[in-house]
């Protein structure tokens, strides 16, 4: 937990690096030691290998007036240390995942980001993550398109790539673990729940006696357990899903003398981003793709492609930066609000428009959408599978308005706008309703199931031939599951058309 | 962002052509954290300079924007009876910081030798 220690006028936060045995932690460490000019203290090792932690302190940078006093701490990495591992991980205001990225190690590195990722989900504020994906030189080195399309299956995390025997990567590193710390700091400071006075261990020897006596107490001394596997990681229900990710360079180019057009900046200052950490790592990964926002015809700006979508209504200037703070105030509470139904990989934020304005933008992921399903269900030969396919998409549409019209917000259902996660109760993925609309519930089971697919059956019974068997491989299916009432819509549908 | 080599590079080439080089940052101005440093004295505490300076940098853009000044700040001189300080934004998240013997040098070349390798990181 982050400190203002008045005694030496410093902001206390701790950086700790995890990783697997062998990454290259220790490494990293001393390449960024030898950089900052500091050193590494290494309480006990044996053989080569940390058996608490490495220690670094560093201080740098300011926050507030403050300077920034660093505890960088690396976590031992052998699997029989794990309890050791966790406690470290549980004191973190940011932490970097050292993983070996050649091909041998990397299903087991991804395993272990996983379950980082994990350990800080119920952290709150969150604790950002940054990847440092190591030994980047070696000819085995697996692609980084492909390390990124395996961190989108855990969690929206910042990726560096490092040679850490050469220091390649290593400041970068820590360089944005510290900005992800410092938001963290930002959002205990805004609650007032930032502590003041001295940190629980100002040096290696502190923390080395504090874990040795936690493990003495709890007799529990570590355990000889392999990693725990992750569960339900990437799941709507875990609040992993709501972590983010990446890097580049200046965002702001001028297309036109009227404004400045955005482009993602993970290095932007806080209080510009929603949700604060996550927001930062997500904006990480974006500023990599890409994507260059223009203006359409109604005078919004709308970008997308690589799986995500920006969009700004036309009216989402300010000139007041205070205004424009509240806007963002307003888009976070109704995030907030709806939680649960909405998709993960979302962030809201304020981005320079020229001339000391502020543009509101949301980014949203990408996601499978029940119209894809749709699609896939029509295009089917046999009846029995478009029949089948039919009725999961009526049934999960109708789920999809009881659920989201139990929020707060008006959430558009529609086949555009319910993901089609297999598995999951279903979510939201279109943008968000900007806050303080009118609340405009959608229409009844009925009414909803005929506006979203009486078109696409219209369509079939004109192209198809054996329409009627599909209605009737419906009936059956219906009959088979009475208690099913989108079911009963559907076959309404079906025998009106 | 450019990788902390080509920053490093950046400096190690403003270093040859500004004579009476002293030392020279890239710091995130957010944090005030360095990303590359080079220095010719040992004496010289990069690491407080660049963090004090990212405070410098965060209060001029405060008063630019409080005084509603469409302009956007480009650097920042400050002048020592025997150093010369150069603070370069560079982009929206990042500057330079440049310092430079005044006796063996000038404005002139020290903006020279900042704006032909910064655009480099542009």
């Amino acid at each position: 937990m982050p400190t203002i220690d008045d005694s030496r006028g410093v902001l206390v936060v701790r950086i700790v690096y995890d990783g697997p045995a062998m990454s290259g932690k220790t490494t990293s460490l001393r390449a960024l030691a030898s950089r900052l000019g500091t050193v590494v203290e290494s309480p006990e090792e044996r053989d080569g290998r940390t058996l608490f932690f490495d220690w670094m302190d560093y201080v740098g940078g300011l926050f507030e007036g403050r300077p920034i006093r660093c505890q960088i701490v690396t976590v031992p990495g052998q699997t029989q240390l794990a309890d050791r591992r966790q406690h470290l991980i549980e004191t973190a205001d940011a932490v970097v995942v050292v993983l070996d990225s050649r091909r041998p190690e990397f299903d087991f590195g991804m395993r272990w980001l996983r379950e980082a990722a994990q350990l800080v989900s119920t952290f709150q504020p969150p604790v950002g993550l940054v990847l440092q994906a190591n030994k980047r030189d070696a000819e085995d080195a697996v692609d980084r398109d492909e390390i990124r399309q395996e961190l989108k299956r855990i969690a929206p995390i910042a990726l560096v790539e490092s040679i850490a025997t050469n220091a390649d990567g290593t400041r970068e590193a820590f360089v944005l673990a510290v900005r992800l710390a410092l938001d963290r700091v930002r959002a205990l400071s805004a609650a007032g729940k930032l502590l003041t006075g001295p940190p629980d261990e100002a040096a290696a020897r502190d923390l080395l006696e504090r874990m040795r006596s936690r493990e003495q107490q709890s007799e529990n001394r570590p355990a000889r357990v392999e990693p725990r596997p992750a569960h339900d990681v990437d799941g709507p229900n875990s609040e992993l899903a709501h972590l983010k990710r990446r890097q580049s360079e200046p965002r702001l180019q001028a297309v036109s003398d009227e404004e400045l057009t955005f482009e993602p900046d993970p290095m932007m200052p806080g209080g510009m981003i929603w949700p604060p950490v996550e927001g930062r790592t997500l904006l990480y990964e974006l500023c990599s793709l890409g994507i260059r926002p223009s203006r359409t015809r109604r005078g919004d700006w709308w970008g997308s492609g690589s799986g995500w979508r920006f969009h700004s209504e036309r009216e989402a200037i300010y000139a007041d930066p205070d205004h424009a703070r509240q806007e963002l105030i307003e888009w976070a509470r109704l995030h907030t609000a709806v939680t649960e139904q909405v998709s993960a990989g979302r962030a809201v934020i304020l981005a320079e428009a020229g001339d000391g304005r502020l543009r509101l933008w949301q980014l949203v992921r990408v996601e499978p959408t029940l119209r894809e399903r749709l699609a896939a269900a029509l295009a089917q030969l046999e009846a029995e599978a478009v029949a089948t396919g039919l009725t999961e998409v009526a049934s999960r549409l109708l789920a999809a308005r009881r659920r989201f019209s139990a929020g707060n917000a008006s959430l558009p259902c529609t086949l555009w706008t319910v993901g089609d996660q297999t598995g999951y109760r279903p979510v939201y993925v279109g943008l968000m309703p900007r806050p303080r609309l009118p609340s405009t519930f959608e229409p009844h089971e009925g009414e909803l199931l005929e506006r979203e697919l009486a078109p696409h059956l219209r369509e079939l019974r004109r192209v198809r031939v054996d329409f009627p068997e599909i209605q009737a491989r419906i009936t059956q299916i219906s009959t088979d599951a009475p208690a099913e009432t989108g079911l009963r819509w559907l076959l309404k549908l079906t025998a009106s058309l | 962002m450019a990788t902390e080599k080509q920053l490093t590079d950046v400096l190690e080439k403003i270093s040859q052509d500004a004579s009476g080089f002293i030392a020279a940052s890239l710091v995130d101005l957010e944090s005030g954290m360095t990303l590359a440093v080079k220095s010719s004295r040992t004496d010289f505490d990069l690491t407080a300079a660049s963090a004090y300076n990212s405070e410098l940098v965060k209060q001029k853009l405060k008063i630019a924007r409080t005084l509603g000044l469409s302009g956007t700040v480009e650097d920042m001189l400050i002048s020592l009876t025997d150093q010369i300080h150069l603070v370069k934004l560079v982009g929206t998240t990042m500057f330079l910081y440049l310092a430079v013997d005044r006796r063996q040098s000038n404005l002139a070349i020290v903006r020279n030798a900042v704006n032909k390798h910064i655009n480099a990181l542009s």
